[in-house]
């Protein structure tokens, strides 16, 4: 990777907007009016919140912004959830360090070295194809097709021109020179055309037996599996030690009231969502390693890594993932799948799709009806693409494309859509970072557009902290959230089948 | 200059007495010995992740070095029954084209030179010569894959990151792909030019009526090759 091209973490740390960012954010919240967003707190002063980090392909990148802002003003995070690249996220800040710690920065220094046109590790004329269709905003790749079919049109049109000329004037020897080198012309156009068929014939082929991905994602993989090594972290064991291990915290003074069971049961997660296929479920990693391995075999036979090349596997881009070999005439493997999912066949291997199939922003993972009123908040981290759809306004009229894909996004954000409907107080907790100008699946991303997403990320962590009036966001309120939360449970407990489902999720 | 243009141009042109006669035979023996390979190929899995099947493209279009090595090595963890008989498709399959290739090359080459030289042009002479070259560049291909399966496992897989230095491919796999691609424009171009070519004396009425019996000929023979191989592919979910 040309160094001039890689943005380095003092980049963005010393930019001067995002210096600004934490001035502006430290002088308003001072010891007159401090920033509490959380009961959970250590000995330094850290303040600890439950954090949920959105799925978005390369608009990931914002994340580290948006927690490099919250780490700053004294934020942990205590359990952790993500998908896709929401997942990415969660487990470097897993396996870097303590939860005591600050990792942004540390995490910043992995993703910027990172050349992300490696994770397209397909074929080259797939990644070359991809790049010319996603590098815009828009797919326009249309241009380039219609300069081929047009000026193949062209030439067949002259080959019948010159081939009905050359009848009329057969001696002419010019004319039938021309003609020939049409012919041959057009020879290489097939020649172009038929490679081009063979191809993707292969593609497809490869598509339907490769797992119905273009990329087989072992660059990823082994660099996840790279920097979970340089973090100590080796096996799953090692990764749900570092998930589960417990900072050194207490309750804030004076909320003990507040809180009497104090903070008893409190115990860290971490969570990546992946969709499984073969059972249509939503599963979480590494809780839900006892569905496939008995733990004796946990650190032989999977690598932690895996659970992130899970949650990211987006169809049709990268290969799927597989576990086989799943020890079915096992009673602890049969009773967690009848536990979890009410299956009393566990299937003998699953496949894994990117975890936003079911659930991209899985805001729920941490409620637990049980508490009354929450010791921490549950802080979301929204990625917004979302442009100003004039097509939304006329729905007869919508292409294959759009009604394809809209087809694809009522179904897959309707889970997430729906527990947020139904707990709004949950809404209080999220932030969002505006990335409408950028595509979620370029991979091509210049250093600038890093940096300037890094940078999004800031300001919406800014403007979630401190409100943000010119675009109608209100600062995050920790007591208002409490009560919230507090007058919800409440008037809802054993009404709400939301409630009732989530029985079985616990802190 | 003319002159010499010219001379050049009859010293490497070859009239090829009977060509249609030996064109018939090359292209008689690509077909049957396409359709062996092909049946062949259904015989081709490997554990790549889960068991899955591959093609001959995928051993020579692969995403890289790496995946080039999990399905080869990936061939040796399936069961153990399974390995020898994917193992001896594979072998049996890259023996054949060994055989295929003079029959491939040497029927574009035929067609190449018989436009050559009824037309008196260089191109189509430079075309025939290049598949030569392709030749060559499938046989050092079939021989480094026939060179990678003799080892078990063939290939050491090496992760993309050990550490801070990046993975870079090898030399030796990046000729290969090279190889193999140069190797697929010089036929497919070759191929190509050349039909259509002859798709213009046909339209053009250059053909001697007498050649149409050789043409129905090369059609019928196309047309039970697409049949048997359809029919076989349907047999072959059987075996």
């Amino acid at each position: 990777m040309n160094t001039s091209e890689v943005l380095t973490p003092e980049e963005f740390t010393e930019n001067l907007e995002v210096i600004s960012i934490i001035a502006e954010l430290n002088k308003h919240f001072n010891d007159k009016n401090p920033l509490i967003v959380s009961d959970i707190i250590d000995d330094d002063r850290h303040q600890y919140v439950d954090l949920v980090q959105k799925g978005g392909g390369v608009l990931g990148i914002a994340l580290v912004g948006y927690t490099y802002v919250l780490e700053q003003m004294g934020i942990r995070f205590f359990k952790l959830a993500g998908t896709s690249a929401g997942a990415i996220n969660t487990s470097l800040m897993t396996v870097i360090s303590d939860r005591e710690k600050p990792k942004s920065e540390e995490i910043l220094k992995i993703l910027c070295s990172l050349d992300f046109m490696r994770l397209v590790d397909g074929h080259w004329l797939a990644r070359f194809l991809i790049k010319s269709i996603i590098s815009k905003k828009k797919i326009t790749c249309v241009n380039w097709k219609n300069i081929f079919l047009i000026s193949f049109l062209v030439i067949l049109f002259c080959d019948i021109l010159f081939l009905g000329l050359r009848f009329q004037y057969q001696q002419n020897h010019f004319i039938d020179y021309i003609s020939k080198s049409f012919f041959i012309v057009t020879g290489f156009y097939l020649a172009v055309f038929g490679s081009a068929l063979i191809y993707i014939s292969n593609l497809l082929n490869k598509l339907k037996n490769s797992g119905f991905g273009i990329n087989p994602g072992d660059y990823f993989y082994d660099w996840v599996k790279f920097h979970f090594k340089e973090n100590g972290v080796e096996t799953v064991s090692e990764f749900q030690n570092k998930a589960n291990k417990i900072p050194d915290i207490k309750l804030r003074e004076g909320t003990g009231k507040e809180h009497p069971e104090g903070i008893e049961n409190l115990t860290p997660k971490v969570a990546l969502i992946t969709s499984e296929l073969v059972t249509q479920n939503k599963v979480h990693f590494p809780e839900m390693c006892d569905l496939f391995r008995i733990p004796e075999y946990f650190d032989k036979e999977i690598h932690p890594a895996g659970f992130v090349r899970a949650s990211m596997a987006i169809p049709g881009f990268f290969e799927s993932y597989f576990i086989e070999k799943i020890p079915i005439n096992n009673s602890a493997i049969q009773l967690a799948w009848k536990t979890r999912f009410q299956i009393d066949k566990p299937p003998t291997k699953v496949r894994f799709v990117d975890g936003g199939l079911l659930s991209n922003f899985p805001i729920s993972i941490f409620f637990d009806p049980i508490i009354v009123i929450p010791r921490l908040p549950t802080f979301g981290i929204n990625l917004d693409d979302s442009t100003k759809d004039e097509n939304a306004e006329d729905p007869e009229n919508w292409s294959t494309g759009s009604y394809a894909g809209r087809l694809i996004n009522t179904m897959r954000s309707n889970y997430d859509k729906d527990f947020l409907l139904k707990n709004a107080v949950y809404s209080k907790g999220i932030g969002s970072i505006k990335l409408s100008n950028y595509n979620w699946l370029n991979f091509f991303l210049t250093k600038d557009e890093k940096l300037a997403m890094l940078i999004e990320g800031a300001k919406s962590a800014k403007a979630f902290l401190m409100g943000d009036k010119l675009n109608d966001i209100e600062a995050f309120n920790w007591a208002n959230y409490k009560a919230s939360r507090a007058e919800y449970i409440i008037n809802n407990r054993n009404f709400n089948p939301t409630i009732e489902e989530n029985q079985s999720i616990k802190k | 200059m003319d002159l010499t243009f010219n001379t050049i141009q009859k010293c490497i042109t070859w009239p090829v007495p009977d060509l249609w006669f030996y064109f018939k035979i090359f292209f008689t023996a690509f077909l049957v010995i396409t359709m062996i390979m092909m049946l062949q190929s259904n015989h081709f899995y490997t554990r790549v992740g889960s068991v899955k099947k591959f093609s001959m493209l995928d051993l020579e279009f692969p995403t890289s070095s790496k995946y080039m090595a999990k399905i080869l090595n990936g061939i040796y963890k399936l069961p153990s029954e399974k390995v020898s008989k994917v193992l001896g498709a594979l072998r049996c399959n890259l023996f054949l084209d060994f055989l295929f290739m003079p029959a491939a090359y040497g029927s574009i080459f035929l067609l190449c030179m018989h436009i050559a030289d009824r037309n008196n042009n260089i191109l189509f002479t430079f075309l025939a010569w290049l598949q030569i070259l392709a030749y060559a560049f499938d046989v050092i291909e079939n021989i480094t894959i026939l060179k990678m399966i003799k080892q078990s496992p063939p290939l050491k897989i090496v992760d993309f990151i050990r550490d801070v230095e990046d993975f870079k491919e090898p030399v030796s796999f990046v000729l290969y792909t090279r190889m193999v691609i140069i190797k697929w424009i010089i036929a497919i171009t070759g191929f190509m030019c050349a039909f259509m070519m002859m798709l213009y004396f046909w339209l053009a009425n250059l053909y001697n009526p007498e050649r149409l019996p050789q043409l129905y000929f090369l059609i019928a023979e196309v047309a039970v090759f697409i049949l048997l191989t359809q029919a076989f592919k349907k047999y072959s979910k059987y075996i």
